[in-house]
C-alpha cells in the first residue's frame, strides 16, 4: 500500500498540473540532479578505420611555442596555460582526392579536462591552406605522451583505434569524427 | 498544513529522491572530503565527478581519474604517470583544485564573468522553461566546454543563444545544460581563494 502510495505521488509529481504549482525549491531552477545529464546523451565508442573513413595519422608536435610555425593559427589564438608563457601544438594528417588535410591542436588555457582547440586545415596543391572547422575536440595521445603517461596496464583500457587514428574524415570530405564527437565540415 | 500542500510536498520529495537516484557514477562528497577536497567544494565535486568517473577510471580516450583527466591536461597538472595519478586520489583532488583554479583565471580574463547575473533558459521541465540565473559554479561548469576565447562559452557570451550551433559540442549539447547543471554550488574555493 505505501509503495502504491508513494507511485501514486511519483506519477503526480510527473504530470503537467503538478509542475504549474510554484513551489519554493522551483524558484530558480537549480537542482542539478533534475537536469538530464549531458553526458548521458553521448556515444560512447570511437569507430574503427573503414574504407568509408579515411583515418588521419600523427605528424608531428610542435613543442612549447609562443608562434604557430605553420600559420594554421594566429598568435593571438594561442592561449597558455596560467603561469606559462607557450603552448603545444599536436598535429595529425591525412590525404584523399581533395589534397592534404591536417588537424591542428592547441593545448593550453583554451582546454578543458578533455577538449582542446582545434582546426582541420585543408592543404590543396595549388593553393592557400583552406580553414574548415575551428571547434572543441577530444585531447590527443601523441605517441611519446602515450609512452610517458601509460604503462601497459593502464593502457589497456585505452581505444587502440582511437590512439593511432584521433580524427577520422568521412569519405565525401564533408564530416570529421573524433571519438563519440562528429563535425560538419563547411 | 492542508492535505493538497502536504501531498505537494511529498511529491516534490518523492521525484527529488528519483531523479536523484538517476546520478550513479563518481565519487561521493564523503570519499572526496576524505582525499583532501575543501568542504565548502566537495558538493561541486561530486557533482562534477558524477558525470566524470571515479578515482580508479581510465576511459578509451586515455583520461583518467575522478575527474576524467585527458593527457594534455594531465600532462599540464601532474607530473608523473597516470598510473601514479589513478593510485593517489590526493593528487587527483590537488590537480582538480588547481586546473579549476585556473579555469576561473582563464574565464575572468576572457569576460566570461560579465555572465554573472544574467538569466539562462535552455529546454524544458513539463510545461516549465528550464531557467536560472547565472552563478559563479554554472561558469565553473561550463568550463567543461573550454573558457578559452575559442570556448562555447565564449561563443555563448557573443550571440547568447543556446541553440546555435557554435555553443554546442561535437554531440550538439548546448554549453547552456552545463550553465544550468552548474547552478547553485558553492564554489568559492576556486573563484575567491579562501582555500
Amino acid at each position: 500500500m505505501r509503495m502504491l502510495m508513494l507511485a501514486a505521488i511519483a506519477i503526480l509529481a510527473a504530470s503537467p498540473g503538478f509542475a504549474q504549482v510554484p513551489l519554493p525549491f522551483q524558484q530558480p531552477l537549480t537542482l542539478p540532479s533534475v537536469t538530464p545529464d549531458p553526458d548521458q546523451l553521448r556515444q560512447t565508442t570511437h569507430p574503427a578505420p573503414t574504407p568509408d573513413l579515411v583515418p588521419f595519422v600523427y605528424l608531428r608536435t610542435r613543442a612549447k611555442v609562443t608562434a604557430d610555425p605553420d600559420k594554421i593559427w594566429e598568435t593571438d589564438e594561442l592561449e597558455p596555460w596560467p603561469g606559462k608563457e607557450t603552448v603545444t601544438i599536436q598535429e595529425y594528417a591525412a590525404e584523399n582526392a581533395q589534397g592534404r588535410w591536417i588537424i591542428s591542436q592547441v593545448w593550453g588555457g583554451g582546454c578543458s579536462t578533455d577538449l582542446c582547440p582545434t582546426r582541420l586545415v585543408l592543404d590543396t596543391a595549388n593553393g592557400e591552406p583552406h580553414v574548415k572547422l575551428t571547434d572543441m575536440l577530444h585531447q590527443v595521445i601523441p605517441p611519446e605522451l602515450a609512452e610517458r603517461l601509460f604503462t601497459a596496464q593502464t593502457r589497456q583500457n585505452l581505444s587502440p583505434a582511437y590512439l593511432r587514428h584521433p580524427f577520422a574524415l568521412s569519405a565525401d570530405g564533408k564530416t570529421l569524427i573524433n571519438g563519440n564527437l562528429s563535425f560538419k565540415i563547411d | 498544513m492542508p492535505p493538497r500542500v502536504v501531498m505537494l510536498i511529498a511529491g516534490a520529495v518523492s521525484s527529488l529522491f528519483l531523479l536523484t537516484s538517476v546520478v550513479i557514477a563518481g565519487e561521493t562528497i564523503d570519499s572526496l572530503l576524505r582525499a583532501g577536497m575543501p568542504f565548502v567544494c566537495a558538493p561541486f565535486g561530486a557533482a562534477v565527478s558524477a558525470s566524470e568517473g571515479k578515482f580508479s577510471t581510465v576511459n578509451q580516450y586515455g583520461c583518467v581519474g575522478a575527474f576524467q583527466f585527458c593527457p594534455a591536461t594531465l600532462a599540464n597538472y601532474y607530473d608523473k604517470s597516470a598510473g601514479e595519478f589513478l593510485a593517489h586520489p590526493g593528487d587527483q583532488v590537488t590537480a582538480w583544485l588547481h586546473y579549476q583554479r585556473d579555469q576561473w583565471k582563464i574565464a575572468v580574463n576572457n569576460h566570461l564573468n560579465s555572465l554573472l547575473g544574467r538569466i539562462v533558459c535552455h529546454g524544458m521541465l513539463g510545461n516549465i522553461k528550464r531557467c536560472s540565473v547565472i552563478h559563479d559554479s554554472a561558469i565553473i561548469m561550463a568550463c567543461q566546454f573550454g573558457c578559452g576565447k575559442l570556448g562555447k562559452l565564449a561563443n555563448y557570451l557573443k550571440g547568447q543563444d543556446c541553440e546555435a550551433r557554435e555553443v554546442k559540442d561535437g554531440n550538439l549539447v548546448s554549453v547552456c545544460d552545463y550553465l544550468l547543471r552548474g547552478a547553485g554550488y558553492d564554489v568559492s574555493c576556486f573563484t575567491g581563494g579562501s582555500c
